[in-house]
């Protein structure tokens, strides 16, 4: 099955796919080379041998031929058959002769000369073709290619031998084709593989800077395009052309948001003072004055969370420590908890003005995390009973920094349950029946997942054990003192 | 107080124009950036505070505020505006503004923090007082301790800076963003009763049973510490 699968990864991938199967190719081009060449080689060598053997018998039959014609006595005795044969000898020494009558040798031309070889092929008729046999020359075995003719004139046989190692080393075709093939494949090969690094090179860009924009929201960025050409460079260009148009939609909607704010504020602010006035000589609008306030109020929350949500307000993200603004969180909402008869306990177990031992840094937004913590003290006091107990404490998780509050909840003072609450609690404008008897617009939660989002947090939300928990999880970083160390 | 409002707005200008008016103060209204610059810049104006919009046709707020500080005008300006992100703000300020008011904003805002802003560039004297008093009450800033009618108020850190900030500005109106932004140094509305709720607290400790009451709610704007006639 895992074979089967890496088959199918290599086949979908366009790239590995040829690759890997120009490099199956090359391979077998190369194990032919080495094991068949020789083989090969071989054959073509005896093929050729055996070429050269039938010119030269030719030319010996036209020789003795002509011959016979001058001096029909030759037939009678063998010495001008091997003077002839001495003569061809002395030009062209590659060959050697044998003649032979009824098995027996009765004279050799050649190397072999002096040599008697171990095995004269018996000649019968028409020539037999090649044959090969051995003998020794200077304590080294020679194989020799043979070719034997009958010489009926003479009542004799006439071997022709040839040593087919002469023509080895400069007539080894196949072995140089299949050398030269598996050298172009080789060089294929690594071509294709330096090929295939540019392109996945390039293609890691693309997935690089489109990861980047996906994680900052950062639009300016682009994929590098140089020395590219081709498919894979108008596949960049294209990119990079749909980056900058997306780029400048959302520069555009963040102006019209800007200038429906604008649009908006101005008369909001003309209507609310001139209201406010109004209100001051007449008490009766003091209830509308009061409404108008809170409809800015809701605008002005609304148009920031958007702002958080599609990162056109950037936090300013930095390395810091959370615990200040905790503790002035704290101290901001500890009077409100007073007021309301409730008590808020830090849940890490050291006083307040000390800060715990080795607790990590974060990456956050100073005013975004303070105004989070806030509207987190602000929810719990608001939706706990008198005499509740709110506590905040600072965990960590998963290489996050967790601050949690939680606050007693009870399920039959809402008709929503624990499931529903964590699925729509962060949406805009959901209020849980148990909030609706208290003023709020329903916003808070949504700005804290915005804000939190925005600072590359995670927000989540526990109900149970009669708890309602909101933890605000942030990425944690090395504390200066870790880094000093 | 004379003041100088650059707004694009007409409704909105008449609106701010009349309730400085009211209030006691003089205001120049000057309809765009260019028109700003050059009321700022004449030679016999003597404005005390800028007022100057954020979005405006021809010279924009922050061009204006840019070319008035590159003169070396030092006349304290309220920036106010609609673009409420941090970045804005931050901007704002660095371009040289001395206070950025985001809109929709209630009158009794601008004008408290008008006031205050034209009075902390208000040319004062060298002489640094370390115990600030109203009426009975005295705050030393040295030894951060309070007395009314030599009696001993035990304040928290908080509320130490909370009476400072009301004494410095006795007589003035100080709205809640204006004392979440002064003493605790956030640029945010928590948009609930926590200011009222730290204000409560101090009240009880400084305008005892029996004692004339120094700390006031401004319906519809925020406190007051005074000596009511």
């Amino acid at each position: 099955m895992k074979r089967l699968r890496w088959f199918r990864t290599v086949w979908r991938d366009p790239f590995s796919g040829l690759l890997w199967i120009y490099g199956a190719v090359a391979m077998v081009f190369l194990v032919l080379a080495f094991l068949l060449a020789d083989w090969l080689g071989a054959w073509y060598i005896e093929d050729s041998a055996q070429l050269a053997l039938e010119t030269k018998m030719e030319r010996l039959e036209i020789q003795i031929q002509k011959q016979l014609e001058a001096l029909p006595d030759m037939k009678e005795t063998h010495k001008e058959l091997e003077k002839l044969l001495r003569k061809e000898f002395e030009s062209d020494k590659a060959y050697e002769f044998f003649l032979s009558k009824e098995g027996e040798l009765i004279s050799s031309m050649g190397i072999g000369v002096g040599i008697v070889p171990p095995d004269v092929p018996l000649l019968i008729g028409e020539a037999e073709g090649l044959e090969a046999f051995t003998f020794l020359h200077d304590g080294k075995e020679v194989t020799l290619s043979t070719l034997t003719a009958p010489l009926d004139d003479f009542g004799a046989e006439l071997t022709v031998a040839l040593d087919p190692s002469i023509l080895s080393p400069n007539h080894n075709w196949p072995a140089i084709f299949f050398t030269i093939m598996a050298i172009v494949l080789t060089a294929g090969l690594a071509l294709s593989w330096w090929l295939q690094q540019r392109i996945k090179a390039r293609l890691l860009d693309i997935n690089r800077t489109t990861a980047a924009i996906v994680a900052s929201g950062d639009l300016s960025q682009r994929v590098i395009d140089s020395e590219l050409s081709g498919p894979l460079a108008v596949t960049v260009d294209n990119i990079n052309h749909m980056l900058g148009d997306v780029e400048t939609a959302m520069l555009s909607t963040r102006q019209q948001a800007n200038n429906i704010a604008h649009d908006l504020r101005t008369p909001l602010t003309a209507a609310y003072n001139q209201l406010q006035a109004a209100a001051q000589q007449h008490p009766e609008l003091e209830h509308s004055e009061k409404l108008l306030a809170n409809l800015q109020n809701t605008f002005g929350l609304l148009l920031q969370i958007n702002r958080l949500e599609n990162r056109s307000e950037l936090s300013n993200l930095s390395e810091m420590d959370p615990f200040p603004c905790c503790v002035d969180a704290i101290e901001l909402y500890e009077p409100v908890f007073q007021a309301n008869r409730q008590s808020l306990k830090w849940r890490v177990n050291e006083p307040m003005e000390a800060r715990p031992e080795g607790l990590a840094w974060v990456k956050a937004d100073r005013a975004l995390l303070m105004q989070s913590l806030c509207n987190l003290l602000d929810n719990a006091s608001k939706y706990s009973p008198e005499g509740a107990t709110i506590h905040l404490g600072i965990t960590k998780s998963n290489g996050h920094l967790c601050i949690e509050c939680s606050n007693p909840w009870e399920q039959g003072s809402s008709s929503a349950d624990p499931d529903y609450l964590q699925e729509h609690v962060f949406e805009r404008f959901f209020r849980a029946d148990q909030s609706r008897k208290e003023d709020g617009n329903g916003l808070g939660l949504s700005f804290v997942k915005a804000a939190v989002n925005a600072m590359d947090g995670e927000v989540k939300l526990t109900v149970k054990d009669g708890f309602f928990m909101v933890s605000v999880c942030l990425s944690i970083v090395p504390s200066p003192s870790s880094r000093d160390a | 107080m004379k003041i100088l409002l650059v707004e694009d707005n007409q409704e909105q200008a008449l609106f701010i124009c009349k309730g400085m008016q009211e209030s006691g103060h003089c205001v120049d209204w000057a309809k765009d950036g260019r028109e700003g610059f050059q009321l700022a810049t004449q030679a016999q104006s003597d404005y005390q505070l800028i007022i100057c919009d954020r979005l405006m046709p021809e010279m924009d707020g922050l061009d204006m505020l840019k070319a008035l500080r590159a003169i070396n005008l030092t006349t304290p300006v309220l920036i106010l505006s609609a673009l409420d992100s941090v970045d804005e703000r931050v901007k704002g300020l660095r371009s040289g503004g001395d206070d950025y008011l985001v809109k929709p904003f209630a009158f009794s805002e601008l004008l408290a923090r008008a006031e205050i802003l034209a009075t902390r560039f208000a040319p004062a004297s060298t002489q640094v007082d370390n115990t600030l008093t109203l009426a009975d009450l005295e705050l030393d800033r040295m030894s951060r301790k309070a007395n009314r009618g030599g009696n001993y108020i035990e304040l928290n850190t908080r509320e130490f800076h909370i009476l400072e900030y009301f004494l410095q500005n006795s007589g003035r109106v100080i709205t809640r963003t204006m004392l979440l932004e002064q003493v605790w140094g956030h640029n945010f509305d928590p948009q609930t009763n926590v200011i009222d709720v730290h204000i409560s607290r101090l009240r009880k400790k400084i305008d005892l049973p029996g004692c004339v009451p120094l700390l006031h709610t401004v319906r519809g704007a925020g406190y007051k510490m005074e000596v009511l006639e």
